[in-house]
């Protein structure tokens, strides 16, 4: 199964859901310094460093509890079952926005200044998932023309009810390592922390 | 050879990947190579699309490039893959009158300046892939589903090396008129019919209803045909089987509406068929194809935005501060290599209000070429705005136009024989508009007259070189007022001139106050005249406040801001509570409280200290500091404020705090607390659970808290329920306050909440975070609290201090 890299991609900053993180989503907002929050977005581009990688699986089983996969591997999860009930390749997505912007982010806190290192989070957790954003869509567009489309909308370890823990598949799938992510072994976070892991199904054109 | 008419509509074909999968395309294969081992199968498909109505067919060859071939193995066969293929759509037309057209699409590389893969070797790689084309007849050539405005260009300076053939450009489009790297669509059109592709437009990602608004809009600018290729909607599963949302009828109905925005060429990609196309066909036959538009005004274009040269729209600002001329520490950095400085001077004047830049590596001992090529990379990272490339070096204009991203604008072509040859065709091949520059070896003419004479041989010989007056913009040569008393006189009358016969104009303002005192005076009023004369364009300062406000008036007052928005927007009041009638300039105890509102930290002491002399300290925080975050909060939860504002004015409230420090006569205690406020001694444990990493909420309650007078105990992240009773126990905290950002982790906070039962310790615990809301914390026994400043307000009910 082949890794399809994306490595060291720029995207422009998704200013509108920056500044909706950010809590600036309601006609009645003004800003008495708007030049000082986005000197500081204008900034943090410089902090940022995406990577990104897919690939495909198929599903050997589907019981609607546990997914199986070609290597092996599973996901005991009726939700995940569910979102890919129907499927018969599964899309294993990651994205990174890199380390730096999550030390710029930790430093200005550690400096006390807690503006810069509100909107610098903000930064990097819009900007991870445009990244994964990125990865997908250029993941549906290569499967498009190999007669593969993706069922849905993504869905990541941690939310729902997908536990962290299979974030392991991900880890040994994609080259996350080389990228500088680690995998906590006990608790199955991943640092960096603005760093997204994804699955979505795949079905064949029928 | 022939070339489809553009009064009626012209059909392109649909889907080739989803009606080859259905034909028995195994999934994952690449197409180009099952096509090569079946190849009854795409001339039958593509046979029923001409049947269907289709006039131009797209070769099967989108993925046949270098890179995507190496995937299986078979990338030095480039040349013949997709000669073969292109032969197999050949025959397909056979007889039919309809054409086929090579495709080709992106490799899905980062090309620079905005990823690692030079631009020539993108060049080459479609090179390699467009002879095979070639060799296999094709009669024309489609770039699709391209992502990035770099790989459009790679392929028009490919095609054109190789032959005159007319080149289709489409890009996919995922968000509204952006690519996913951000390529806006309209600067890809400026660039890309500057360059002479033959048409452009979009195809896949979205349906036909979402791409009819972008067509409309690009139709505006558009000197060449429109193409458009929709999805069939967006794929669902229905009865185990996928399907489109959008069925042939319903499309067709769309065609219509992508005829009447302005499409000229009308295909179909993912989920169409040739029922699609037959659909089309009928539903458009009589609708006329809307004629591209002959005079587009003159555009510039960067990656991700565009510039409009417009006389009506008033005059725009060519920053002029990157170069090195008299610029001694500029010019120092570019001897080292370094373009720090440049990039600075970029960004400000960007912030400055340039709209456009002007971008000079003349420095004797530099390699221009190798620099200027540099620095446009850099700048293009950097800046949004369309750069102009100021160099009297062919070689380092071609270096910075082959890379640049869009349409830059040349500065500049004199009326010398000798470069206007070397440097005409560089602006014609990559597509830049041109500063003509009325001088030649002879000098600067002294008449308004004989500059144009000079003008109209530039004109002349663009033309021979096939750029039309349309792409130029004349100079209208600002010279010293100190050495010729005349001079302005006659640049005054050179710009009426050329605004006479409708071209329009630029001049580098900062010549008329060369070596006189007040020179912003100077410039500033020579450019509202020069705006009487309708000027276009002015290569200024944009950090020179005078020369600015008298930009913006000039423009208002010559009718080109309409309501005089541009002129308010820049020089009206800003904020939305600058007219609260609160606000008492005179009362030092009103200034501090709105500086605490306006997050003004740096303003804070000198406003204590003058406060100081007329009112004790604890009355300075009763009536000043504590009522400016309140207020604060206050537009916190009417959403007036967002949480930047919160931080700057808690920041600025705790500047204040210290400054009074002294005249409480206590200091901070070890916590970072002003005893000031922690008087009340209420200690909180905060900590985000087990298993979470995500702190900046909690860190942000915790800052809040301790400017309430909270001592905050804070454990960090990812902490066991066991370490935070055993910390609220040692500390014997009031509340203990808990994060979680998943709905994996809050799980968590059930288990503090639960182990606190079982300790028999009657601490209320609050609760925060993405993943949380107030059901969730009534059902495990805590408070819910949605933000900072709900945290504070919920501690202070929870210590009965409301």
């Amino acid at each position: 199964m082949k890794i399809h890299l994306l490595n060291n991609f720029k995207l422009p900053l998704p200013m509108d859901d920056i500044y909706r993180r950010l809590g600036r989503n309601s006609h009645l907002a003004f800003d008495p310094r708007p030049e000082k929050v986005e000197e500081i977005i204008s900034d943090s581009a410089r902090f940022l460093c995406f990577h990104g990688a897919w690939t495909a699986l198929e599903i050997t089983g589907n019981n609607g509890e546990t997914v199986i996969f070609q290597d092996g591997t599973s996901i005991k999860d009726p939700g995940t079952a569910a979102r890919l009930e129907g499927c018969n390749i599964a899309l294993f997505m990651a994205a990174t926005a890199g380390q730096g912007i999550v030390d710029a982010r930790d430093a200005a806190m550690r400096d006390g200044d807690g503006f810069r290192a509100v909107i610098l989070d903000a930064v990097g957790g819009e900007c991870a998932d445009a990244a994964v954003d990125f990865t997908e869509k250029s993941a549906r567009r290569e499967l498009a023309r190999r007669g593969l489309l993706v069922k849905n909308h993504r869905f990541s370890p941690g939310y729902g009810t997908l536990e962290l823990k299979y974030q392991q598949i991900w880890f040994a799938l994609l080259p996350l390592a080389e990228w500088g992510v680690k995998l906590d072994e006990k608790v199955f976070v991943m640092t960096p922390e603005k760093t997204v892991t994804a699955l979505a199904g795949l079905m064949k054109r029928g | 050879m022939l070339f489809p008419s553009i009064k009626k509509i012209c059909l392109l074909d649909g889907a080739t990947g989803t009606e080859l999968a259905a034909a028995g395309m195994p999934a994952g294969v690449p197409p180009e190579l099952w096509c090569l081992d079946n190849p009854e199968k795409i001339v039958g498909l593509q046979k029923r699309y001409i049947a269907a109505g289709s006039r131009i067919i797209y070769t099967p060859t989108f993925g046949a490039n270098r890179v995507k071939l190496a995937e299986a193995g078979r990338e030095k066969e480039v040349f013949e893959i997709n000669r073969e293929l292109a032969r197999l759509s050949g025959q397909a037309v056979k007889g039919s009158g309809a054409l086929y057209f090579g495709d080709i699409s992106s490799a899905g590389l980062f090309v620079e300046p905005f990823g690692e893969l030079p631009f020539d070797d993108m060049v080459t790689i479609y090179r390699e892939q467009i002879r095979g084309l070639l060799a296999g007849g094709v009669q024309g050539l489609v770039a699709e589903t391209l992502l990035d405005i770099q790989e459009a260009r790679a392929v028009l300076l490919a095609a054109k090396e190789l032959c005159d053939l007319p080149v289709f450009i489409s890009l996919t489009l995922e968000n509204g008129d952006r690519t996913l790297t951000g390529t806006l669509a309209l600067s890809a059109l400026v660039t890309v019919q500057s360059m002479g592709a033959a048409a452009f437009g979009c195809n896949c990602s979205t349906g036909p209803e979402e791409m009819t608004g972008v067509i409309r809009e690009l139709k505006k600018y558009a000197s060449i045909p429109l193409l458009a290729k929709p999805n069939a909607g967006l794929p669902r599963l229905e009865n185990g089987r996928t399907v489109f949302s959008m069925g042939a009828e319903e499309f067709a109905g769309y065609a219509i509406e992508l005829a009447k925005a302005g499409a000229n060429f009308i295909g179909g990609c993912c989920g169409t068929s040739p029922e699609f196309i037959s659909c089309c066909r009928e539903k458009l036959s009589g609708v006329k194809s809307a004629a591209p538009v002959k005079n587009v005004p003159l555009l510039l274009a960067s990656a991700s935005s565009v510039c409009e040269i417009n006389p009506a729209q008033g005059i725009k600002v060519i920053g002029e501060r990157i170069n090195p001329t008299g610029k001694k520490v500029l010019q120092a950095e570019y001897r080292e290599g370094k373009l720090e400085l440049a990039k600075k001077f970029a960004a400000e004047q960007e912030k400055a209000g340039a709209d456009i830049l002007d971008v000079n590596c003349g420095v004797p001992g530099v390699d221009e070429k190798v620099l200027l090529r540099r620095l446009t990379g850099e700048l293009c990272l950097r800046t949004k705005l369309p750069l102009c490339i100021d160099s009297s070096s062919p070689e380092a204009v071609e270096a910075a136009l082959r890379l640049y991203p869009g349409r830059a604008l040349l500065n500049s072509i004199p009326a010398e024989t000798a470069k206007m040859k070397k440097l005409l065709p560089l602006a014609k091949r990559y597509g830049a508009a041109v500063i003509a520059l009325p001088l030649d070896n002879r000098g600067i003419p002294e008449t308004a007259e004989k500059r144009w004479h000079l003008t109209e041989k530039i004109l002349r010989y663009g033309e021979k070189y096939g750029i039309s007056r349309q792409n130029f913009v004349v100079d209208v040569l600002v010279m010293a007022a100190a050495a010729d008393g005349r001079a302005p006189q006659v640049t005054l009358e050179s710009a009426a001139v050329i605004q006479q016969h409708g071209l329009p104009g630029v001049c580098g303002l900062s010549n008329v106050s060369f070596g006189l005192p007040e020179r912003s005076a100077v410039n500033g009023t020579m450019l509202s005249m020069l705006a009487m004369n309708k000027l276009s364009l002015v290569i200024a300062n944009p950090s020179d406040e005078t020369v600015m406000k008298n930009l913006y008036a000039a423009n208002l007052l010559t009718g080109c801001d309409a309501g005089a928005r541009r002129y308010t927007s820049r020089y009206g009041s800003g904020g939305g509570n600058s007219t609260d009638p609160g606000r008492n300039a005179s009362d030092i105890l009103s200034r501090i409280k709105y500086a605490v509102i306006d997050g003004d930290s740096a303003g804070m002491p000198d406003l204590i200290a003058e406060a100081l002399k007329s009112y004790p300290a604890q009355e300075i925080i009763d009536l000043a500091l504590i009522p400016g975050i309140n207020t604060v909060g206050d537009y916190f939860e009417k959403r007036k404020y967002f949480l930047p504002q919160l931080i700057l004015s808690a920041d600025a409230m705790r500047r204040g705090f210290d400054e009074l420090s002294l005249p409480l006569s206590v200091s901070r205690d070890e916590t970072g607390n002003h005893p000031a406020l922690s008087s009340h001694g209420s200690r909180i444990v905060l900590a985000t659970v087990e298993g979470d990493v995500h702190d900046i909420g909690k860190n942000l309650v915790g800052l809040m808290l301790k400017n309430y007078g909270f001592e905050v105990i804070d454990l960090g992240k990812n902490v066991s329920a066991a370490e935070i009773i055993a910390a609220a126990m040692a500390n014997k905290a009031d509340i203990i306050g808990l994060s979680a950002l998943m709905t994996t982790t809050m799980p968590r906070m059930k288990e503090v909440v639960d182990a606190l039962r079982r300790e028999q310790l009657p601490v209320p615990v609050m609760i925060g975070g993405a993943a949380v809301d107030g059901n969730y914390a009534s059902s495990i026994g805590a408070y819910y609290s949605p933000d900072a400043v709900a945290a504070v307000k919920l501690a202070e009910k929870l210590i009965g201090r409301d």
